[in-house]
């Protein structure tokens, strides 16, 4: 037994010794395959290296406008409160906003520019231990020297994959702004008042400060409005307008506005796989 | 390991690879957008709030109109900073002030701006002094200055509640 047992490690040994030519490529084509398998499965997520003092990935439409609307998909905003800590030279966040702009207007210090805005973004506490997403409208207006952002209340889990509905309009030459952020779950209003700004621009898409630990899921701005002024008759975009994309950020259209509007001012994304 | 094995084992290899090199050549791996946009679900149906509740920040300590103090607010301050960003390096945040005042006197004190409360109600009005970096406001594309440094800030409360009604800068 033991000289059979010996004899049938030797013709083991010896088979596979005798397979090598043909083995051995075999399995070196499949460790080098298996390699590659590994790095494609590891490639969509790892870490780029990136700095956004400010990033934007965004639409701008110029023109005179009193207003405009969307319906951005609520997604998951990622910023890992460790890494989205307020700093020394900014505050790590990301969001999807809309906003309804005048500009170059020097009355609107520091920024040569007023604007109401609306939408919804990470907040990170002072301690980097907790990162919200908090849906918000915020303004800086004319001659005031400052500006003002309003919290409205925490993002739900029943919100995400859903819309919420944007709008920030001047229902007549008021100087008084609507606010609405209405999701899936709750509805917001808010007002800006004594705001005698003139939009000339409007613009939509995601804005990123920061170098490490976030992410934004992809979603789409849709059913997107501009108000016209002197009657607030409304209207679907009808252009592509200027895009403008800052590494991470992924954006463009994913379908482009069609110039009868029947696609409902088409269908803007944004994302960032960071 | 027999030549069969490594034949299957070699085939599966590829075909993993083949996969993962077609969805990373086509981005839809790295988020980019799928054939078809998802579907557009409706919104909130109901009434819209026009006294949205804020996000929590302070603890009340009571059920009553002012539920806490501006000791508890100090403290708040003092542990969380302000909720604008943080102060430019080498500065102090000092509070200034710490008042609770009705919503349309609030509104006063920040140029008439909207405090989201009827006029009548009580919120907590705390003035801060930095400089401060103001990180939490989403600046649009082209405006000059996005990073400007503010000299002072505000925050609002619910005085009930005591969540975090908004904050800004002042001149």
């Amino acid at each position: 037994m033991p000289k059979q047992v010996q004899r049938s490690v030797s013709d083991t040994a010896k088979t596979d010794a005798s397979a090598s030519p043909t083995s051995r490529v075999a399995l070196a084509i499949a460790l080098a395959v298996s390699l590659l398998a590994v790095s494609f499965l590891l490639y969509p997520h790892a870490a780029q290296a990136y700095s956004c003092n400010v990033c934007h990935g965004v639409v701008t439409w110029n023109g005179n406008n009193w207003g405009t609307q969307s319906y951005p998909e609520v997604v998951a905003l990622t910023c890992t409160p460790a890494d989205c800590k307020p700093g020394n030279n900014y505050v790590p966040h990301v969001g999807n906003v809309l906003w309804v702009i005048n500009t170059n207007y020097s009355n609107c210090y520091p920024y040569d520019a007023c604007w109401v805005e609306a939408g919804y973004h990470t907040v990170t506490n002072s301690q980097g231990t907790s990162t919200s997403n908090v849906y918000y409208w915020a303004d800086v207006r004319p001659g005031t020297n400052n500006f003002h952002v309003h919290t409205l209340g925490n993002v739900q889990s029943g919100d995400l994959g859903n819309d919420v509905w944007l709008n920030i309009d001047e229902y007549g030459n008021t100087s008084t702004w609507n606010i609405d952020v209405t999701s899936a779950t709750s509805g917001y209003s808010g007002t800006s008042t004594n705001n005698s700004m003139n939009p000339n621009q409007i613009q939509m898409g995601m804005e990123m400060i920061g170098t490490a630990g976030e992410s934004a899921d992809t979603g789409y701005f849709t059913y997107n409005i501009w108000y016209e002024t002197g009657n607030n008759s409304w209207h679907y975009q009808e252009n592509a307008g200027n895009t403008h994309n800052d590494s991470p950020i992924e954006s463009n259209w994913y379908q482009k506005p069609a110039s009868n509007g029947s696609n409902y001012g088409g269908s803007f994304y944004t994302g960032c796989p960071c | 390991m027999n030549k069969k094995t490594l034949m299957v084992f070699s085939a599966v290899a590829l075909l993993i690879a083949a996969g993962w090199g077609v969805l990373a050549l086509t981005g839809a791996a790295a988020g980019k957008p799928q054939a078809t946009p998802p579907p557009r679900p409706k919104v909130y149906q109901g009434a819209t709030n026009p006294y949205p509740p804020g996000v929590p920040a302070i603890s009340p300590r009571t059920n009553a109109p002012i539920a806490f103090t501006a000791a508890d607010v100090a403290q708040y301050i003092k542990a969380n900073g302000f909720a604008g960003g943080p102060v430019v390096a080498g500065s102090h945040l000092v509070i200034e002030k710490i008042l609770f005042i009705t919503s349309k006197q609030a509104s006063a004190l920040i140029q008439g701006g909207s405090v989201g409360r009827p006029d009548n109600t009580i919120v907590c009005y705390v003035q801060l002094r930095g400089p401060f970096i103001p990180g939490e406001l989403d600046v649009p594309y082209g405006v000059s200055n996005p990073n400007a440094t503010l000299l002072r800030g505000y925050e609002i409360f619910d005085a009930h509640t005591g969540n975090s009604l908004g904050w800004g800068g002042l001149p």
